[in-house]
């Protein structure tokens, strides 16, 4: 679709034509949980993600000028890509980083249930890879992390992810293709590891 | 990188792609030397439940006074900007007028420049009066002379007959 077709892209025009409170509401709606969502994948905290997805929305009204290049879509991500990465370069953010290795179990986040026509066994290991593959998600470089989550989860296009990440397609396909290399390491030491009932005997 | 972990590496991106149902080159060729490889197929294996388990990762879920702070933030801001929405409207009555104010404007300087200039017409007979008392005189002054000349010949006259 190209940029002038797009009816978010025309939405905003619009909006920075007119200043409408209810077209800019419009955009806030749809985007809102995107926008979060692409944020969590660069700032562990959540609350902090949402303080820096309304700083992209802050951005978003008070933009002057909009000339589309690309979708809106892309562009708002990329927008909250640059603010992302403005709050990762602050000092208090270094600490954060934790290597595989180092990631101790107490740490992982919730994990997320299961299918509920498994087995017991099979539910306890799915939460258990679920909840590894969450941490290991999390200590990948944020470009792998930013570019495999906006292929998975947001369905976008190579092309469009390269637009984000103000990258050439070539190198999203190489994100992508280290951080599930990354994560499939991480499933076989889960699968090598005894389960707790092969422990306990 | 184990030798083995290299070998399923082989494929590279590719397997990656295929895994993730992405367009990829020379598709029936790859697909092909998985049927043959059990190595690839074992890396397809793995990719595809690592896939599916990120898939099932929960997405996170937005606060509750989300929205209501976003819009304290926007009404923040245009608080400390007001004139920001009439400099807007501005722009766009401006925008609409300004071109046929202009169009106008040219239109009167063109019409005050090309008038045509303004003169006092003499009606036609002053001139030729003018031109005839001009005539008279000059008839006149013709009389004149022949009269001296006319003198003269009196005088003649009667020096003769004297």
């Amino acid at each position: 679709m190209q940029p002038e077709q797009d009816e978010d892209a025309l939405l905003m025009a619009r909006f920075v034509e007119t200043r409408s409170r209810s077209l800019f509401g419009q955009l806030f709606q749809r985007y809102k949980v995107l926008v979060v969502q692409h944020a969590t994948r660069f700032v562990k905290n959540p609350a902090r993600a949402e303080e820096l997805a309304q700083d992209v929305f802050v951005r978003v009204y008070t933009t002057k000028r909009y000339e589309p290049q690309t979708k809106f879509k892309t562009w708002l991500l990329r927008v909250t890509t640059n603010v992302c990465l403005n709050e990762l370069r602050r000092p208090e953010h270094k600490v954060d980083v934790l290597s595989l290795a180092d990631e101790p179990a107490q740490k992982r986040p919730i994990d997320p249930p299961a299918p509920a026509s498994a087995s017991p066994q099979a539910r306890l290991e799915h939460q258990e890879l679920s909840g590894r593959l969450q941490s290991a998600l999390m200590v990948l470089p944020d470009n792998q992390r930013a570019a495999f989550l906006m292929a998975r989860q947001d369905n976008l296009s190579h092309e469009e992810i390269a637009g984000v990440l103000s990258t050439s397609i070539s190198a999203v396909k190489s994100l992508i293709h280290r951080a599930v290399t990354a994560l499939r390491k991480e499933a076989k030491r889960v699968n090598q590891e005894p389960s707790p009932q092969e422990a306990m005997l | 990188m184990t030798s083995s972990e290299s070998q399923h590496e082989h494929l590279g991106p590719a397997l990656t792609a295929l895994a993730m149902g992405e367009p990829v080159e020379n598709e029936a060729e790859l697909r092909a030397h998985l049927a043959g490889c059990p190595s690839c197929q074992a890396a397809l294996q793995d990719t595809l439940q690592v896939l599916e388990a990120t898939d099932a990762l929960p997405s996170h879920a937005l606060s509750a006074d989300f929205d209501r702070s976003m819009f304290a933030k926007l009404d923040a801001i245009d608080a400390k900007a007001p004139s920001a929405r009439a400099s807007a409207m501005w722009t766009r009555l401006r925008a609409w007028w300004w071109a046929p104010a202009i169009g106008f404007a040219t239109a009167a300087l063109a019409l005050w420049f090309l008038r045509p200039p303004s003169t006092t017409v003499a009606p036609p007979q002053a001139a030729v009066l003018e031109l005839a008392q001009d005539l008279e005189l000059y008839e006149n002054l013709e009389v004149l002379e022949h009269l001296d000349v006319l003198e003269d010949l009196e005088l003649i006259d009667q020096a003769v007959e004297g």
